[in-house]
């Protein structure tokens, strides 16, 4: 019973690894696709837009006319400060606001503000889940498969939920510096990463990219419909792992150290004391 | 409350005209994608390297990851489909006028409310002096 529970605490903590491993490649490919397709400026853009036109309507070629410095900004060179009190205030006077108008400024700023954040947090979170499905599916990375393998075979599990190895893995990402932006550091990033993938890929024998062999499926020809249900296993599988991995890294970072404890406890050793 | 007007013709800005592009091409591209991997299915064989480089279960499995993937990026990446520059065009005003910023034209009025979606109306807006709106 006690082994049985163990084993399975293996499985979890070695699935959980993995998991990690991926989520942080995940976070990496949106940090470079992020900083290539810089989706903020047009976030910032369109709420000033929105925050001008509410205040003294009209669009960018009337504010043009009357404010012509306004059409050499650079928008991509522009944080939220842009967005401040006082430098709405001395724009919309430019553009003949009326005082009244400017009641209230402070708390529709805030509003936008918002805004802002929650366009460019959503549209983050979508972007990491669709690089998730890419990879994982293009590698066909199947969770069902990882999770099957790492329970049955001992030896995989052992190797993977290794305490020394999970720790060494958490130094390694704690240490992770976040992606800086520039095309030398995209570049840098994507060597990184590529290396990572093809590390991956010969580490772990999970089944991965095993829809892309010349032999997949295996005919069975008592069951002429087990071909479609092969492709449905590796599609929905792989699915799985996507979503699962763009979940985030830091629930995986968080519930893997927290597994290691639990089993270092379990197994009578003295839990890890690392700070995260 | 919150209400958007829809406008045919030449209302929409360079901006969002130009991600209404993007967005059409995106559509495009998935329609082909999916289209192109089940026309492929259908030819192909049952294991890649008989008649072509995939089989058809490969390619069904192309096309249906093409597809999650695409609808991913179109309704949550894209920016003119839901993260964009605000599709809000006219905000309420009081308990009882929404004032709108709209070019003279003919569009459709939507009104949106927590108490559940309103009758959309057909609206037409003239041009007035100084282009206020």
């Amino acid at each position: 019973m006690n082994s049985s529970i163990f084993g399975l605490l293996e499985t979890v903590i070695a699935f959980a690894a993995i998991m990690l491993l991926l989520a942080y490649m995940v976070k990496s490919l949106t940090s470079l696709v992020k900083n290539l397709v810089d989706y903020y400026s047009g976030n910032l853009r369109a709420e000033v837009e929105r925050l001008i036109r509410g205040t003294v309507g009209g669009n960018w070629e009337n504010w043009y006319a009357k404010i012509p410095w306004l059409e050499g900004v650079r928008w991509d060179r522009l944080g939220e400060e842009f967005l401040a009190k006082e430098n709405m205030a001395r724009l919309l006077v430019l553009l003949d606001a009326p005082v009244e108008a400017l009641v209230g400024l402070e708390d529709r700023i805030k509003i936008h503000l918002q805004n802002i954040k929650y366009a460019f947090e959503t549209r983050t979170k979508n972007l990491s889940l669709a690089l998730g499905l890419v990879l994982c599916l293009s590698l066909n990375i199947n969770a069902f498969s990882i999770w099957t393998t790492l329970y049955n075979d001992q030896v995989i599990r052992g190797k993977l939920a290794d305490p020394d190895k999970i720790e060494d893995l958490l130094a390694k990402i704690d240490k992770t510096e976040p992606a800086k932006t520039g095309i030398e550091a995209a570049k840098k990033e994507r060597e990184r990463l590529k290396a990572e993938l093809t590390a991956l890929k010969g580490d772990l024998s999970f089944g991965m990219g095993k829809i892309w062999s010349a032999d997949f499926p295996a005919q069975d020809e008592k069951k002429p419909w087990r071909p479609w249900l092969q492709v449905l296993y590796e599609l929905l599988g792989s699915l799985l792992t996507g979503i699962l991995a763009s979940i985030g890294a830091p629930y995986w970072h968080d519930l893997l150290r927290m597994l290691a404890n639990v089993r270092q406890e379990l197994g009578g050793k003295k839990p890890s004391t690392k700070a995260t | 409350m919150e209400g958007s007007v829809k406008q045919g013709g030449s209302s929409s800005s360079p901006q969002r005209r130009r991600q209404g592009k993007v967005g059409v091409c995106a559509w495009v591209i998935l329609i082909a994608w999916v289209g192109g991997s089940f026309l492929f299915a259908t030819l192909s064989g049952d294991q890649a390297g008989q008649n072509a480089w995939l089989s058809k279960y490969q390619a069904v499995f192309l096309g249906l990851s093409g597809l999650v993937v695409g609808l991913v990026v179109i309704w949550g990446v894209l920016p003119d489909t839901r993260f964009g520059p605000p599709k809000v065009m006219g905000e309420l005003e009081s308990e009882d006028t929404v004032r709108l910023a709209v070019k003279a034209g003919q569009g459709t009025l939507e009104l949106r409310s927590r108490l559940g979606a309103v009758p959309s109306l057909p609206i037409t807006v003239g041009q007035r002096k100084g282009n206020k709106p």
